[in-house]
This record gives C-alpha cells, sequence and structure tokens, in this order.
C-alpha cells in the first residue's frame, strides 16, 4: 500500500543530500545507482575532458519497456560552468530521485516506463572538480582546462589566484591608503562601498581578489588556468569573439553535440546554470519580450493558453513572459513555453524569460535541433526583508547571519603581501552562498527543481489510440478475385474471376491523441526539418485488406480525401501538444479467419504506439 | 642533373615503401594522371625520404572511411623551429572531384623541394617559412573520383539521410548504359526547366518564358528511382559538402543541403580547424578549387564592404601576382549588392514585418503566399469567409500582392539564362581562415576552359559550352560530354541519356594541360609566400643612467616640512649599471604581422598574440626595474601597407579629435610608440645591469612573422 506517510524507496540507495558532491563523489554515486538498479539505468561515457575525466552520462528507462529509440527522450545537463556545482547537483539529484523511487510513486514509475532519461550531471567536470575541492571565489574556475594565454604574453596559465593566508577561500584584498577611493560601509562595517565623486578619500585601496603577480609583469592574478566558455561554444549565433576559436572546439563540447545526433528522440532539454532565479526558454533569437502587451499580442492572448491557477505573486512573475512576441510560425512553440513555465514559477518561484542566442546551449537544442529547451538560472540569496524585490548587501548580510549564523562572511584579516606590503584578506562571501545554496539548504533545493523537469518530463508527447471503431458498409459473399480495368463510354465490369470468399467491407475509424503539452515536433523542428514526418501505419494480418483510407467523416458524414493509393500508410507530418488526429479506412475482412489490425504510429520524437488489434466474426 | 640523380638514388634507397614507378619521372611528379590516395600517400612518403631536412609527414586526423589525413610540413629543419616560421598553407581542393588541387598541392611540394638547391628565391623561403601542405582534403571521396571519373563524388563518406526517410543513401546516381559514366538523361515534359539551345541541340539550356511547351524537357542525373519514392537519385552515397562545413556564414542543412550537422560536424574538416588553431605561425592560406580559372578572396559569404581597405590592398597584391603567372585576375564570390537589389530586399523585409503583425497566428506569409495568386484567390468563397472572420484589411491584401510581386521578379531576374551571376557560398574555408582564423586566404580557381578556345562569354552561355564539347573532343577523346541517345527508363519511360560528365569540366585533360596549371600554381605559392611577413631586429640601443654599487640602496622619506629626504646607501662599486635597452622591431616584408580584420576583432578570452620581446643578460641575470619584462610591440605594418596605414592612421585620428572614441573598433592596448613608421616599433626596459653581463640578447617573436634575435656585446 502506498502512502505518502511511508518511505518511497529511499534506503535502497542512500545518500547523504546535504552536501556537495566532488567529480570522484559524483561518479561514486553515478556508479552505484547503476549497480544497483541495472534494469532501470546504464551508465557511459561520451568521451573524456581536457584532463582525462569521463564525461558521464546516465540513461534512465526502464529497458524492459521497448526499445530506448522509441521513446521520447528527456536530456537533462548542468555545470557547463565549473563554479555552477548546483547546476552538477541536481541532474544527480534527480538520477537518484528517479530510481529509488521507481516501483514505490507511480508518477515516477510511468515516467520510467513511457520515456528515456538521458542526464549528464557535469558538462564540465574538471573545473567543478577544482572548484570544489580547491579554495576558489564563488566565481572561478568558470573555464574548462585549454590552456589559454589572457594576458598575451607568450605564457600559458601562469598567474593564478592565490590563498595566501591558507584559510581555504580566495577572497579579496585591501590596503589602507589615504587617498583609497572606498570606504566602510555606513550600514555595515563589513562591507566596503566605492566613494561617491563629491565625497572625500575613504582610506582603502581595493587590489582585486587574493593572489601575487606570480610572472612579474605587475598585474596581479591576469592569466589564471583556463580556458573557454563552453557556453559560448555552441553553434547558433555563435560568434569568435567569444566562442574562440571554432564552435565545438571542446572535447566536452563535442561529447554533448554527438551525442544529439545519435539520439533524435530527444524532445526536451534543462540546463542549470546559477543564479538568478530564472526559468529561460529558447525560442530564437528574433523573439522579443515587450514591455507592455502590443495590440497583436493581446489578440492572440485571448485565444492564448489556459493557465493553472496562479497567486498574484506568481501572476507578476509571469508577467513578462505573457508579453512575449515571436514569429507567428513560432507561436505554437510559445504557448507550449507558457503552459510549462507557469507549473515552473508555482514550483519555484523564479522568472520566465528568453534565452536569446550567443553560442549558447539550449538555443542550439531549439533553434537547431528543435527540442523545447530550458536553461534554469539557480538560486538566489534570500533575504528580501524589505520586500523591494531585491536582496541588498546589507540584506544578504543579514540573511547570512540569521540563517547560518554568519557562516560564508569571510572576515577582513590582516596579512603581509611578499609584494603588497601590509593589506587586509577577506571580504567576501564563501563560495557556496551567493551563487549556489549552503549545503543545509541544498537538498529542497534539488527537490523544488527536480520537481519541475519533472513536470515538463510528464508533458512530453502522449500518444493513446483514442478511438479504433468499425463501421460495417455492408457483407460479401462473392468477389472478384481480379477484375480487368476498362476505360471507355460504357465500362463493362465484368469479374474476371469470381471467388466465394465470404465477408464483411466496412470502415475502421482511427484516431490518435497527444496527451502532452509538448508536440511530437516543435514548430521550429517542422520549419528546419529535424524530425522524420510521424507517420501512421496499419498492418493487417493475412484475410484482412485495406482498400482505402480518407480523412475522418464530418458531423454529416461528408467525407474527403480519399484515396487508395499506399492505403494502410500516412503521412501524418506531426500532433501539437493536447491535440488528435483521425483517419477513416477502407477495410475488408474474410470470414472463416480470425485476424489482427496492427495499428502502428511512429514518431521520431513522440515515441512509438502500437496497438493490435483483435477481428474476427461473430460465431 | 645530378639533381635529378640524387633524387633517383634516394627513391631506390627507399626500400620500405612501394612506389608505382611511373608516378615518377625527371625527378618531378608524373602529371600524365591523377594520382590515388595510396599513390599520393606513397609519393609524399618518397619526397620526405629523398629530402629528410626539408620535410616532414604529419597526420593531422583520419577521414570517415579511416584514411590518413596527411600535412606534408616542407622547412629547413636545420634552420629555426618550423612553429616559429611565419608558414604558409596549403590545400587541395575540399570538393572530391577536383582531384586537380590534389595535383597543384603536390606540385607545390615537388616544386620546392626539386628546386631549393638551384633556385636562390626557393631557398630563401624553404629556410626561412614553413609550408603546410594538405594535399587531399577529402580523401575518401577523392579515391573514389580518381577510381571512377565517371562517377566523380562530391561529398565525404558520412552517411546522410538526404530524402528524410529513415534510410541512409539507398538512392544514388547510376550509370544506366553501362558506359562508365554518371551522365545525365533528358525527358520530353511540357512543365520542364529546359530546351535544347537552338545554336546547338546537344546543349540544354534554361527554358524562358517564350519557349514553346513542346519544346521543354526535363533534366535528371543518370539513375534509378531506387527507393521507389518517386523521385530519382535523392539520397545518393554520402554526405556532408566540406566546403560549407566550416563556421562563418554556416546554415542549417535545411537551408544549404550538404552542410553537416554543426560546423565543423566531420573528421575531415574539424581536423582541419584543430590543425590552423595548432599552428597559429599560418600567415597566409590557400585552399584550390576549380571552375574559372580567377583567384578567389574573401568573402564568400558577406558583403565585400566587409572588408578594410587595408586588406583589399593586400588581396590585390597577390592578385596582381596571380595574374601575371596565369593571365586570370582577382575576384571574389559574393555578389555586389545592386541598388535595387538593396532597396527590394528592404521593401520586402519591411512588408514581411508588417505582415507577420498584421496577419493571425495560424498562418505564416510564406504559407499564405504558397497557396497561389493571390489577386485572384482573395475572390475564391473560402478566402472571403477566412478575411471576414479575422478581420483582415484591405492594406493587409495589398501588402500581401505586393510582396508576392516582388518575390516574382526578383526570381526572375536571378534565373535568366543569359546572366551570369556570382552566388554567395557559406560556410566556406576561405571566409573562416580570413574572418575567424584571421589569415589572408586565397583560393584560386584552378582550371576553366583553356583561353585558346575562346573567352568566356557571359552573355550566350551556350557558345561557351559548345566550345567545351569541342574541347573534350580535341583533348579528351570525347569524354566529358556524351552524345544523347535513346534509353528505355523503368519509371520514367522513354529517356535520352547523355549530356555532362563533371568531372571533366572542373579538371584538366592529364599531361600538357594539367602540366600547365602545376607548374602556374607552384609559381603562385612561391610569388604568394615572399610577401608573407618576417620581423627582424632593426636595433637594439643601451643608454646607460648611471653607474651603481652592488649594495646602492638609496631610500626616501618626508621631513616635516614636505621636502623629500633621501638617504644613500653605500657603494659606488660600479657593480650594477642602471640602463635603458631600447630595441626596434621591424617587418621587412610586404605585408604586416596581422590583417586588419583581425585587428579590428576583440577576443574575449585569448588576445591575438602581438609582436613580443624579451630581454636577457648572458653571463648574469638582469634585475627589471620597469614591468613588463615582456614587451608586447603591436603589430607591425609590411612594406607594401605602411603607407595606406599610415593614410589611414591620420584620418582616423582626424575623425577622433572630432567625435569621442567609441568601444569595439580601439587597437589593442600595446607599449607602442605609434610613429611615423606603421612598420617599425620600438620598446624600451630599464634594467640594472651587473657587470658580469657580457652581452644582452633580444628576442623579438610575432606569431606570424617569425622570430629575431640580436645580440649586443657589452664592454665594461
Amino acid at each position: 500500500m502506498r502512502s505518502p506517510g511511508k518511505s518511497h524507496g529511499e534506503e535502497s540507495f542512500l545518500v547523504n543530500w546535504k552536501n556537495y558532491q566532488d567529480y570522484e563523489g559524483m561518479t561514486k554515486i553515478l556508479k552505484g545507482l547503476a549497480a544497483r538498479f541495472p534494469k532501470l539505468a546504464k551508465l557511459y561515457s561520451t568521451g573524456k575532458s581536457r584532463m582525462g575525466r569521463e564525461l558521464w552520462v546516465m540513461e534512465i528507462t526502464n529497458f524492459a519497456s521497448g526499445d530506448t529509440l522509441e521513446k521520447p527522450g528527456f536530456y537533462i545537463d548542468g555545470n557547463i560552468h565549473g563554479n555552477e556545482v548546483n547546476g552538477m547537483m541536481v541532474p544527480l539529484y534527480s538520477c537518484w530521485y528517479l530510481l529509488t523511487r521507481c516501483g514505490h510513486d507511480d508518477f515516477v514509475t510511468d515516467l520510467v516506463d513511457r520515456l528515456v532519461f538521458y542526464i549528464r550531471p557535469s558538462v564540465n567536470p574538471d573545473a567543478m572538480n577544482s572548484f570544489i575541492t580547491e579554495p576558489n571565489t564563488m566565481h572561478h574556475p568558470r573555464w574548462n582546462y585549454r590552456p589559454i594565454d589572457n594576458d598575451g604574453d607568450g605564457l600559458y596559465d601562469e598567474d593564478p589566484e592565490e590563498d595566501l593566508n591558507g584559510d581555504g577561500e580566495i577572497s579579496l584584498m585591501r590596503k589602507r591608503d589615504p587617498l583609497g577611493r572606498w570606504k566602510v560601509s555606513p550600514d555595515d562595517p563589513r562591507l566596503l562601498v566605492p566613494c561617491k565623486a563629491s565625497e572625500p578619500p575613504g582610506g582603502w585601496t581595493l587590489l582585486g581578489t587574493e593572489g601575487m603577480d606570480n610572472d612579474g609583469d605587475g598585474r596581479i592574478n591576469e592569466d589564471i588556468p583556463g580556458g573557454l566558455d563552453m557556453a559560448r561554444n555552441f553553434p547558433y549565433d555563435y560568434s569568435v569573439q567569444n566562442g574562440w576559436p571554432f564552435p565545438i572546439s571542446e572535447p566536452e563540447t563535442k561529447g554533448v553535440i554527438e551525442f544529439f545526433r545519435t539520439h533524435p528522440n530527444i524532445n526536451g532539454v534543462f540546463h542549470y546554470h546559477n543564479s538568478g532565479n530564472l526559468i529561460m526558454m529558447a525560442l530564437g533569437k528574433d523573439a522579443r519580450m515587450e514591455s507592455a502587451p502590443t495590440a497583436t499580442g493581446e489578440r492572440r492572448r485571448r485565444g492564448g493558453p489556459e493557465l493553472p491557477p496562479l497567486s498574484p505573486e506568481e501572476k507578476k512573475l509571469m508577467e513578462g513572459f505573457m508579453n512575449v512576441s515571436v514569429e507567428p510560425s513560432r507561436q505554437r512553440d510559445l504557448t507550449m513555453y507558457q503552459i510549462l513555465a507557469a507549473r515552473g514559477v508555482q514550483i519555484l518561484k523564479y522568472r520566465p524569460t528568453l534565452n536569446g542566442g550567443a553560442g549558447q546551449f539550449p538555443p542550439w537544442t531549439y533553434s537547431m535541433y528543435g527540442a523545447p529547451s530550458f536553461l534554469i538560472e539557480l538560486w538566489g540569496i534570500p533575504g528580501d526583508y524589505d520586500g523591494d524585490g531585491d536582496v541588498s548587501e546589507t540584506e544578504a548580510l543579514r540573511w547570512v547571519d540569521e540563517e547560518l549564523h554568519g557562516e560564508g562572511w569571510i572576515p577582513w584579516k590582516p596579512f603581509t603581501h611578499p609584494q603588497l606590503g601590509e593589506i587586509e584578506i577577506g571580504g567576501t562571501y564563501a563560495k557556496f552562498v551567493r551563487r549556489s545554496p549552503p549545503a543545509r539548504f541544498l537538498e529542497e533545493h534539488c527537490l523544488a527543481n527536480t520537481r519541475f523537469h519533472l513536470y515538463v518530463a510528464s508533458e512530453l508527447p502522449r500518444l493513446e489510440l483514442t478511438k479504433a471503431d468499425f463501421v460495417p458498409i455492408c457483407s460479401f459473399s462473392r468477389a472478384a478475385k481480379s477484375g480487368e480495368g476498362a476505360t471507355g463510354e460504357l465500362v463493362d465490369l465484368k469479374l474476371k474471376e469470381a471467388s466465394a470468399e465470404k465477408g464483411v467491407i466496412g470502415w475502421l475509424d482511427v484516431e490518435i491523441r497527444n496527451q502532452g503539452v509538448v508536440p511530437t515536433a516543435t514548430a521550429q523542428a517542422v520549419t528546419i526539418k529535424a524530425t522524420r514526418p510521424d507517420r501512421l501505419r496499419l498492418v493487417p494480418s493475412s484475410g484482412i485488406q485495406i482498400l482505402g483510407r480518407s480523412d475522418p467523416p464530418n458531423a454529416l458524414g461528408w467525407l474527403s480525401g480519399f484515396t487508395t493509393e499506399s492505403p494502410a500508410e500516412v503521412e501524418v507530418g506531426y500532433l501539437e501538444g493536447r491535440s488528435s488526429k483521425g483517419y477513416r479506412f477502407l477495410v475488408k475482412v474474410l470470414q472463416g479467419k480470425a485476424g489482427t489490425i496492427t495499428i502502428e504510429y511512429n514518431s521520431q520524437r513522440g515515441g512509438v504506439l502500437r496497438k493490435t488489434i483483435p477481428v474476427r466474426f461473430a460465431s | 642533373m645530378s639533381k635529378k640523380l640524387r633524387f633517383t638514388v634516394a627513391l631506390w634507397l627507399a626500400t620500405v615503401i612501394f612506389l608505382p614507378l611511373a608516378a615518377i619521372g625527371a625527378g618531378r611528379v608524373s602529371l600524365d594522371k591523377y594520382h590515388s590516395y595510396e599513390e599520393v600517400v606513397a609519393l609524399v612518403r618518397n619526397m620526405q625520404s629523398a629530402y629528410p631536412d626539408l620535410t616532414t609527414l604529419l597526420s593531422a586526423g583520419k577521414s570517415y572511411q579511416g584514411r590518413e589525413l596527411w600535412v606534408v610540413q616542407v622547412t629547413n629543419r636545420k634552420i629555426g623551429v618550423p612553429e616559429e616560421k611565419p608558414a604558409v598553407f596549403v590545400a587541395g581542393s575540399l570538393r572530391g572531384d577536383e582531384p586537380v588541387g590534389t595535383e597543384a598541392a603536390l606540385a607545390v611540394i615537388d616544386h620546392l623541394l626539386s628546386t631549393y638547391a638551384s633556385d636562390q628565391r626557393v631557398r630563401q623561403l624553404v629556410d626561412s617559412r614553413t609550408f603546410y601542405i594538405w594535399p587531399l582534403p577529402n580523401p575518401d571521396a577523392h579515391d573514389a573520383t580518381v577510381k571512377q571519373p565517371g562517377k566523380a563524388e562530391i561529398a565525404n563518406r558520412r552517411p546522410t539521410d538526404e530524402d528524410r526517410d529513415g534510410r541512409f543513401d539507398e538512392d544514388g546516381a547510376e550509370d544506366l548504359d553501362g558506359d562508365g559514366f554518371v551522365a545525365q538523361m533528358r525527358v520530353r515534359d511540357e512543365k520542364g526547366d529546359f530546351v535544347p539551345s537552338r545554336d546547338d541541340p546537344r546543349v540544354m539550356v534554361p527554358r524562358s518564358r517564350r519557349t514553346r511547351a513542346e519544346l521543354a524537357y526535363r533534366l535528371y542525373r543518370e539513375g534509378l528511382d531506387s527507393d521507389g519514392d518517386g523521385a530519382c537519385n535523392e539520397d545518393g552515397p554520402g554526405g556532408v559538402l566540406l566546403n560549407a562545413n566550416f563556421p562563418v556564414g554556416w546554415k542549417l542543412d535545411t537551408e544549404l543541403p550538404g552542410s553537416g550537422m554543426y560546423p565543423g560536424s566531420e573528421p575531415e574538416t574539424e581536423a582541419m580547424l584543430h590543425f590552423l588553431i595548432n599552428h597559429p605561425n599560418v600567415a597566409l592560406l590557400i585552399v584550390y578549387q576549380s571552375g574559372d580559372g580567377m583567384l578567389y578572396r574573401p568573402f564568400d559569404s558577406m558583403e565585400d564592404k566587409e572588408i578594410p581597405r587595408l586588406d583589399r590592398e593586400v588581396y590585390e597584391l597577390f592578385g596582381k601576382r596571380y595574374e601575371r603567372i596565369t593571365g586570370y585576375g582577382l575576384t571574389h564570390g559574393y555578389p555586389e549588392a545592386t541598388k535595387r537589389d538593396t532597396t527590394t530586399a528592404a521593401e520586402e523585409e519591411a512588408l514581411k514585418r508588417a505582415l507577420a503583425e498584421e496577419l493571425p497566428g495560424e498562418l505564416s506569409v510564406d504559407d499564405i503566399l504558397r497557396m497561389g495568386n493571390i489577386r485572384e484567390l482573395v475572390n475564391s468563397p473560402e478566402a472571403r469567409t477566412y478575411i471576414q472572420q479575422y478581420g483582415i484589411g484591405q492594406s493587409t491584401i495589398d501588402k500581401l500582392i505586393r510582396l508576392q510581386e516582388l518575390r516574382q521578379s526578383g526570381r526572375r531576374a536571378t534565373s535568366a539564362p543569359t546572366e551570369r551571376r556570382r552566388k554567395p557560398q557559406y560556410g566556406t574555408l576561405l571566409d573562416w581562415a580570413y574572418k575567424d582564423y584571421n589569415v589572408y586566404a586565397l583560393s584560386p580557381s584552378v582550371w576553366t576552359l583553356p583561353a585558346e578556345y575562346g573567352k568566356t562569354d557571359t552573355v550566350r552561355k551556350e557558345a561557351e559550352e559548345t566550345r567545351w564539347i569541342g574541347f573534350f573532343q580535341d583533348e579528351w577523346q570525347g569524354k566529358g560530354f556524351i552524345p544523347w541517345h535513346p534509353y528505355r527508363h523503368p519509371t520514367l519511360g522513354d529517356v535520352e541519356i547523355g549530356g555532362w560528365v563533371g568531372f571533366y569540366r572542373r579538371n584538366p585533360p592529364p599531361g600538357k594541360w594539367l602540366e600547365k596549371v602545376c607548374q602556374q600554381q607552384a609559381a603562385f605559392v612561391v610569388e604568394a609566400a615572399e610577401l608573407t611577413p618576417a620581423i627582424t631586429i632593426a636595433s637594439v640601443e643601451v643608454v646607460p643612467l648611471q653607474v651603481l654599487g652592488n649594495t646602492g640602496q638609496a631610500s626616501a622619506s618626508r621631513g616635516g616640512d614636505g621636502a623629500i629626504i633621501l638617504t644613500a646607501g653605500k657603494g659606488g662599486d660600479g657593480a650594477l649599471t642602471l640602463a635603458q635597452v631600447k630595441v626596434t622591431v621591424q617587418n621587412t616584408a610586404p605585408v604586416g604581422t596581422r590583417c586588419a580584420l583581425g585587428r579590428r576583432t576583440r577576443y574575449a578570452q585569448q588576445p591575438p598574440r602581438a609582436v613580443l620581446a624579451y630581454l636577457e643578460g648572458q653571463g648574469g641575470a638582469l634585475e627589471f626595474v620597469s614591468l613588463p619584462k615582456v614587451l608586447r610591440l603591436g603589430n607591425l605594418e609590411g612594406t607594401n601597407t605602411k603607407e595606406l596605414a599610415l593614410q589611414e592612421r591620420r584620418q582616423a585620428e582626424a575623425r577622433t579629435e572630432r567625435r569621442p572614441p567609441s568601444g569595439p573598433e580601439q587597437e589593442e592596448e600595446t607599449s607602442e610608440e605609434v610613429g611615423t613608421e606603421p612598420d617599425r616599433a620600438t620598446g624600451s626596459w630599464l634594467v640594472k645591469i651587473p657587470n658580469t653581463v657580457r652581452a644582452l640578447k633580444v628576442r623579438a617573436v610575432a606569431e606570424k612573422g617569425g622570430v629575431a634575435e640580436k645580440t649586443v656585446q657589452l664592454r665594461w
């Protein structure tokens, strides 16, 4: 008996989710899950990172319930920026959530049966591991480890940041200076604020992040290790200025893009970053967020999607995204995003917005691969005590004081710098506060985000055979085995050879419905021909013949589009979200033989539906 | 001919390698046939064993079918480091059906090696520059083509589902009549787009609107509808068009068939991109193609105005040399926009935008235009219902009619048979090399109908076609054009097979014609390579400022009255000298150390390397008083570009005086002194020199201009 009050399988693989994992920890969890759930999970690598770490992908589905490439695929990754480690924890948690709950939770079991999940917790495992295991600021290391000569002096990565005072953190350096343009904040003595032009000098100079001038060029930390921004390395709206040297130049991005070549069934993409509490959706770089509804936007909205009931706060978050304008041919993709995002707003209280282009990954998966694509900017420090919609520096510090008992703020401490003399080091947040949640909040953070992306997964195409009705026309007892066609003014229809077969001729009305919000092909996928058109095919057993096909009859029984050319197979194209398509087949069934008709709807990204209907005569 | 003898001996010594003897004659690559992959590999291996000091074989990766992607490095390895010398990159054609590009690339290697000993100019180049020669950019298709020229292949061998039916490569062209050639098929069809030319009925020309329908033909490539989908040859073997697979201007497969899944998606193109990025010393890129004899410069995919004036001048410099050698001039692929084109395009764009706003969401503008003639359509009852239901105004309908007219007139203009227009090409190596890799890039189109057979006729194209047939008869045993002959086709019925066989128009006949092409191209590479940048150290000046003691630490403090109070240390034994060392680096070649377009580009992560200068003491370590130790001297113009650069600089200064500077086009920050000689740059160090130092060594490194060193002896 399932009960909300009981365990849902968590004890079958216990993980402490209030703890960030490094590469080793992540690998251990993935390998452990694959070993514990061999019927539901496979772990494989799509190549090696620049430093030789495996680029893990975990494939999760019920392998017993059909060919995985015949199920709609749902792809989740994160942590393309090494410092965005909650972007790795959310997909990792999601693997665990799906596998441990499968069989204990009907919602999860259904997803694992119908869909295939491809989960890549870390796109950038090298930088992720450095971020977790070494002293760093919250912003670095962000890139991969392609050696790059940032300062153009012919040497590579020779001037990194250093944890000079050995406190395990990279923070800021300041020096007393009678002419310095920084002063102690009047609101909180821990903060430094810049002096206004009209103010006298504040007594402090900021010297940048903690470190030395290692290469003797008079500058500090100007050629840190790595790399390039892999979130600018994808081909859509690519520019060499930000994505040098060329699209997909890195082993990590190559592993990602080639995965999409071999998995044409993917119909949903989640890509985790931090921070900012945003749900970003890729809709092509020409999509615009209008400040106010335009006349046409308003008109479209009247016929627009029905959203779940939203609180006033949620409505406000949703408002901007309801005023998006997009080329009319992609309007249905916008509608789909609006419905899906509304649930995200309810669960996460994040703001939905557009994800433009600029060589990022989700704009590629939408515009050049055609899948619904989400970029989530996870986490933003809570603590908007005055409710003005913004967390000020003093509010953030108050939150750290109250919720973390001060843990997470690095106070200024004196230090004798070999090159700068007497300075102070500190004055920043520790790594896991502002851009990613402190470990104690990590589990609920992962759970909320998993709930949202699993909701989206649940809205992937769900094909159902909503009608397979037989409407008899007549029965027959003598049929032409082969007739001779003739043309002319008077056509003499002679049965060349008559058979004594008996049977029934009638219409078989077939209707297929997509119960999901996500179509079997987005408008963009149709435009760029990213998918094979969906096909509906009837396979009769011997004794049953498909003679013709037409569109379904209208209310008055009127038929149109009757054809006898390859009647058993029809190119449907695609099914929109929550929509159906029907066809009427002219079927001849011979008496005396029990038979079947197999109805097969084959969609590259909507899955394959196969239903076999027995046909027999009453005895 | 001792050179010939040496080559032959070396050849026989290289016993490990099998070499078809026919491929070698008189110490040179024989050009009486096109070489297959195995033969090319054998040739370059032999060149390497014959000239081991000058030749290195590098593998850049493997092709789709696993053939090695060979790069032949030619430079004198005894002088300097190959990766530090300015380099010229030469590639054969990216199209598999143009093996002439491979032969031209081999001829370059052959020329550099075999004349190294005898030709002073070549020796100087092979000593000072590095040549990376990539004879087989598309080895799989090249090999298929050379083995069966009548069935030449263009794209690489990646199986591709062109007709999106779930099956790969299932409907290719076939040689139906078994004559060894995949030619064309013509079928009478009132709706066909072609008619036989009035002057020469063998030649099919696009049909004009006045032609009578019963004369019209439809043209196909020779072959069957192998997959029974109603279309012939729509999903052949392969592949991706490699010269549409580079990042600049790259378009999705739906817009540009054969462009690949993403830029650099193919093993062949990916290997080339990585090779070039890993060899930043490349200063000039040459990639062969075939078609009209001209020398192509960028852009293929962008308007000409995107090229800075200075770079255009440099391209002219290459163009003049090419013209002197081949008789053909410089051109570029992207068509010049006429005034009419741009105004029409702007109007079309405006109409489209307005209509997108005005029309209800269900139908796109394109959907509606596809329905037929709007003027007639609006009167149909269905349209009336629709117009009423959605409240579409007359102005919207007028806009639709106008847009349809504009589009139709545009289509007529481009398909007019008498007008040969240049066509934009997207995703080419040429554009990437210049725009994103920032080197001068050239693509000689090495072969066209020889001038002896008449001039290219842009007005009456069919006259030129007839002359091609004549050329094939005179020089290529009638191959290249098959006389039309009847054939019973299983699905198309009675057809005629005949017409052009692609390979023969793109490649010269082996023998004298191929030799001529190869000689000219090898001569051009030598001339072009001489233009590439080369830096020298023009002067090193040491200005002693003060002799110091080795304990001569001074200190300063403030007195109560604000005076500066200095305390001198002991010393004065002359163990250290405070000196300014001043270096001037000069580019002595005609072309600058970086193209002007590259200097404009701002890179977020990796700034392009300027000319760097290093100073080192011999006999003791220098103490640097000024920082940085590594001087960044900026980019240097060449002797041919400095005047123009100076002019532009003065104009730019005049402009900035008038209005404040704006962001992206600023020059990068350097310690260069902007003088009146843009081909030179001076920088200086302030150093303490111990008296143990016997000499100062200055080393200058330019990413694309080589390395220069100068040692100055010190006497104490």
